[in-house]
């Protein structure tokens, strides 16, 4: 789960290096490179030098740069003005090193990088170089403006530039340098969550607005600004007011009212900073400029703040006293001062009341808080155990970073950096809470352009992450369906593919209906599947039969000549229907019937199988009626030779003659006759007037 | 539908009648047609043939009316009962199954049929029902219905999340049948469950090896590479899964998670985007969508997209949990709030800390 990036601007980037006169007035930038007089020396000497030959260009040029280093070198620097006057002796044609260097280095302490880092790009780009301390102020640079391996490189670079004696001095401070870049771009990395609100322009206007200090109860605000309106209406050499103390009260919709002046006493004609407040809000740490910077404390009683009482000897010191807070129940004062015998910088010190209600010797809060470097605040948590201090050592990002640290069971814990974007590659001071911990107070610039103003941090608790969900069915039949049963196939049902046979069965001659049997056979298993009769007044019968098969049919009526018949039927789909009309003859002498389902094997005289239901019917024909006598004569068609067709049809004639003899009929009853091709009834040149002229015929020939 | 069913068989009737007074010399017409085709015996099995047809085509209604005119002309008919159960089970009407399975199983207690009705109650939630008679199905029959029955049993205690027993069951389900794909890919994502991620790609390759166009299989393999942050593995895996079904919108939500997570924002929104457009309908693609936006800062149409995943599932839990992140991101807090609660009270744990944190 990662965390997710919260709504604070990320527009900190290239805050101001603090100008603020109180608090970190006092060069606590301990990354700056001070070394700028030596070159000084080189412009005025390499003037010299030259002095006899000068042109008249070449002497304005001098003079520029002269009045340049005046302002440049001054007590009170005017790097503004400076600029001015060495840019003029650019445009004259001066592009030496020293120049391009003191404009960079010009622009660098009135914070406008981006003009800085051209003219330290010119400086680095030369054939030879020997102001190394442009990569030194580049890697500064693309370190505030967030780009930290480009920093890193810089740094890099500076480092190789120095002889092993400067390496000795500043090979620490590099360093530090890079580290604070690698610590930056993992904080970068990993913000941490809460929303940056701007205060409204009852308490920000276009100065400067910076130590927000907030009651513990969220309900009043005090702050200091560089605006007009400053008692005694003093301003500095830049033309900047004097810091003043303002405050503001929330009203009961939960805004700031419109900023005031705190006046009189509290505010002097000098710098006036809030440094601290007591969580009951009765008294106001104040920082004035007077001196070597020192703290005062105003009391509150009603609604006026009495005038700031200096505080004593082990609190202020000839060294500089930069900020001062209360514990929660004002029982300590605990305070940032660069006094001898620390651990290094301003370090933070506890002063308690004695039982004299008098600040007593204070002590150093050591090595878990102090470092090295700059402490500068120190705020105390209502609970007593947490505490939030800013510290340009540990692992700062850049400049002043704001930590985090508890004090349990007489035990500091590690220092926490607050992270990215409360923390920035800059400077970050003064944090100021509310005693929930909801909400934070902190001065930021949202561009490198503009002045600090003051914002509202609001935190958003644990880190939340929305959750992706990741989809599909686990289980294979769900997906593919196959969980519906297996259906029962479908039963088999008769086809209704059924051929109709019907006719009217009548006597040959008289037209009669006649009162018949009718056998059915299925000539492929020789078995008789249906009998029934044909109707005794019309004659009519009727008879379904499954499609594709071979039926024999038998007709048989009482003193007919039984008829039998050979019907193929296709297997055709659907309903078809056969008209079969049936003439019976009567049993006379003279009258002859065709064997239609007796068979022969090919071009042979012996009976097949199919042939035993004919050959019953006529032996039932000769059992029922014992003075019948019949011819039986085999006949042919006129393909191939007369002679052979005689004798083929001579043969099966007796063919037949045999089975009926093997079946108890007596010879003298029989007569056998091969006719061959002589005696047709159908026509010879088709083919189904061949197939009917070849049969086996009986013919009575006694009753 | 039954007086629709009386008028048929009243027609039927007065048609026969009609034919036996015109046919009443003709004796012999009636026998032999009765002989030769049964054709008054058949109206059940038509019916139910046309029912067999009609489910065939999912047109279960119609079915279900073919088989009810089939088991009013023959009550003794189990096929019938048996695949009107189907039918009802066709349309989730499980209830109404397992009443005909009843009726199936009574006439003829084949495995077949308690294997069905095991599917049913199953799929009714009826777990134990279903359990005891997938165990009958197991018992009578030596085929392919104890296989699957073993198979579905395995799924029951899946859904029981009785995963070890679930794993015994689709263990015997793959003794019985060697080449039962689902079976390997059902008890891959049982070892999944188990957090046994090896085992579980191992019965995931099983089962493609077998089935080697089982899409769910390879999207499936693709999440447990996922789980174990072998993204590209699972990139590849949910890419066979699309190549296989070009309209696997699952395939093409899971990927883009990956995508997301390997911070490729770009295919991440295509493929989030694609499988909405296959299924316009799909929360959970929504939801995932809007948390990609949500990370690019883009909290407006974040909300967008989670209102509409919302709107589509009300009962999504997750949607509601990253819908309150991001009004709070929004700034508005109480309508953060409110969706906590939703959340949490469909149980999203985590909802409940925020609120109890940050919601008075």
């Amino acid at each position: 789960m990662k965390k997710y990036t919260q709504n604070i601007t990320l527009a900190l980037l290239l805050i101001f290096v603090f100008s603020f006169e109180s608090i970190i007035a006092q060069n606590i930038d301990s990354t700056q490179v001070e070394e700028v007089n030596d070159t000084t020396q080189v412009v005025e000497k390499k003037a010299k030098v030259k002095k006899e030959k000068l042109s008249d260009t070449t002497k304005l040029i001098l003079n520029y740069i002269k009045s340049g280093n005046q302002l440049f070198d001054a007590d009170m620097k005017r790097y503004d003005k400076a600029i001015i006057a060495y840019q003029k002796a650019e445009e004259l044609g001066d592009s030496s090193e020293v120049l391009y260097y003191r404009i960079a280095y010009s622009y660098f302490q009135l914070k406008e990088y981006q003009s800085s880092a051209e003219y330290l790009k010119l400086v680095i780009d030369r054939d030879s170089i020997t102001e190394f301390k442009a990569y030194y102020y580049l890697g500064r640079i693309y370190h505030l403006n967030y780009e930290f391996d480009s920093a890193i490189t810089f740094f890099e670079d500076y480092r190789k530039s120095l002889s092993p004696d400067e390496l000795n001095t500043m090979s620490k401070k590099i360093k530090k340098c890079i580290k604070e870049c690698e610590i930056a771009k993992e904080m970068v990395a990993n913000p941490v969550a809460g929303f940056l609100d701007i205060l409204d322009t009852n308490i920000n206007t276009p100065y400067l607005e910076y130590a927000p200090i907030v009651s513990t109860n969220d309900s009043l605000l005090f702050f200091t600004s560089r605006r007009p309106g400053n008692i005694g209406s003093g301003r500095d050499h830049n033309g900047d007011y004097f810091e003043d103390i303002y405050f503001s009260v929330k009203d009961s919709n939960g805004n700031w009212s419109m900023a005031k002046n705190l006046g009189k006493p509290v505010n002097s004609s000098a710098h006036d900073a809030a440094a601290g407040l007591s969580a009951d809000a009765s008294m106001l740490v104040v920082y004035r400029s007077n001196g070597n910077g020192d703290l005062y404390i105003s009391k509150r009683e009603g609604d006026n703040w009495l005038k700031p009482k200096k505080l004593n000897k082990f609190i202020n010191t000839p060294a500089h006293e930069a900020s001062a807070s209360f514990s929660y129940d004002n029982m300590n004062l605990y305070f940032s001062s660069d006094r001898e015998g620390g651990y290094g910088g301003h370090d933070i010190y506890k002063s308690s009341l004695d039982e004299k209600a008098k600040w007593g010797l204070p002590e150093n809060l050591r090595s878990k808080i102090n470092s090295a470097y700059d402490e500068m605040t120190f705020v105390a948590m209502p609970d007593g155990k947490t505490f939030y201090f800013t510290s340009n050592g540990h692992n700062s990002m850049g400049g002043l970073d704001i930590f985090k640290i508890t004090y349990i069971d007489s035990v500091w814990s590690d220092p926490i950096n607050l992270g990215y974007p409360i923390n920035t590659p800059d400077n970050d001071v003064l944090y100021s809470l509310t005693a929930d911990g909801a909400r934070a107070y902190v001065a930021s610039s949202k561009t490198d352009s503009s002045l600090h103003d003051i914002y509202m941090l609001t935190f958003m608790g644990d880190s939340k992450s929305v959750s992706d969900n990741m989809d599909g069915e686990l289980l294979a039949f769900r997906k593919y369906g196959a969980a519906l049963p297996e259906m029962d196939s479908p039963v088999n049902i008769q086809k209704l593919n059924l051929t109709v046979l019907k006719g009217i069965i009548s006597d040959e001659f008289t037209d009669e209906p006649i009162f018949a049997q009718i056998e059915l056979t299925d000539n492929s298993t020789n078995t008789v599947v249906a009998t029934f009769n044909s109707n005794e007044q019309t004659g009519n019968y009727l008879v379904s039969l499954p499609s594709g098969k071979d039926y024999g049919i038998a007709v048989k009526a009482e003193n007919c000549l039984f008829y039998s018949d050979n019907i193929v039927i296709d297997k055709t789909k659907g309903y078809k229907e056969i008209v079969k009309n049936i003439k019976l003859k009567r049993i006379e002498v003279g009258s002859k019937v065709v064997l239609k389902n007796v068979f022969f094997a090919t071009g042979k005289a012996v009976l097949t199988e199919s042939s035993e239901t004919e050959l019953q019917n006529l032996l039932k024909l000769l059992n029922d009626i014992p003075s019948l006598k019949l011819e039986i004569s085999g006949h042919t068609d006129d393909v191939g030779k007369a002679s052979s067709n005689k004798t083929l049809s001579e043969k099966r004639a007796n063919a037949v003659v045999d089975y009926l003899l093997k079946n108890g009929i007596s010879k003298d009853r029989l007569v056998a006759k091969g006719y061959g091709e002589e005696q047709p009834i159908a026509n010879n040149k088709t083919k189904d007037g061949r197939q009917q002229n070849r049969r086996t015929e009986f013919k009575v020939i006694a009753r | 539908m039954k007086k629709y069913l009386l008028l048929t068989v009243a027609i039927v009737l007065s048609g026969v009648l009609k034919a036996q007074t015109e046919n009443s010399k003709d004796n012999v017409l009636q026998d032999t047609v009765k002989v030769l085709t049964k054709k008054d015996k058949q109206v059940a099995e038509k019916k139910y043939n046309e029912g067999v047809i009609l489910y065939q085509s999912n047109k279960f209604d119609e079915a279900i009316s073919k088989f009810d005119e089939a088991i009013t002309v023959k009550a003794k008919f189990p096929e019938a009962f048996y695949n009107r159960a189907s039918a009802k089970f066709g349309k989730k009407d499980y209830l109404g199954a397992i009443q005909d399975f009843n009726y199936a199983i009574i006439l003829n207690p084949i495995p077949k049929y308690y294997l069905s009705r095991g599917l049913a109650r199953y799929n009714y939630k009826e777990f134990d029902g279903a359990l005891s008679d997938f165990a009958i199905s197991i018992e009578k029959d030596s085929g392919d219905y104890r296989t699957k029955a073993y198979y579905y049993q395995g799924c029951v205690y899946f859904e029981k999340e009785s995963y070890d027993l679930a794993i015994k069951s689709y263990s015997n389900a793959i003794e019985s049948d060697a080449s039962y794909a689902f079976a390997y890919h059902d008890r891959g994502s049982t070892y999944r469950k188990m957090e046994k991620y090896q085992l579980s790609l191992s019965d995931y390759r099983k089962a493609i090896q077998l089935s080697p166009k089982m899409a769910i299989a390879f999207n499936n393999m693709g999440s447990v590479k996922k789980l174990l942050k072998d993204y590209q593995g699972a990139i590849t895996d949910y890419s066979s899964a699309i190549n296989l079904d070009s309209n696997y919108a699952v395939a093409y939500n899971n990927r883009a998670t990956v995508y997301k997570e390997m911070g490729d924002f770009k295919n991440a929104m295509f493929d989030f985007s694609k499988a909405i457009s296959i299924n316009p309908s799909y929360a959970i693609a929504y939801s995932n969508r809007a948390n990609l936006k949500f990370q690019k800062k883009d909290y407006e149409n974040a909300l967008k997209d989670y209102d509409r995943a919302l709107e589509l599932d009300p009962d999504f839990g997750y949607g509601f949990l990253n819908r309150g992140i991001c009004k709070e991101m929004l700034r508005d807090n109480d309508g953060a709030c409110q969706d906590w609660s939703k959340a949490n009270s469909l149980g999203v744990s985590v909802a409940g800390e925020y609120l109890n944190i940050q919601c008075n």
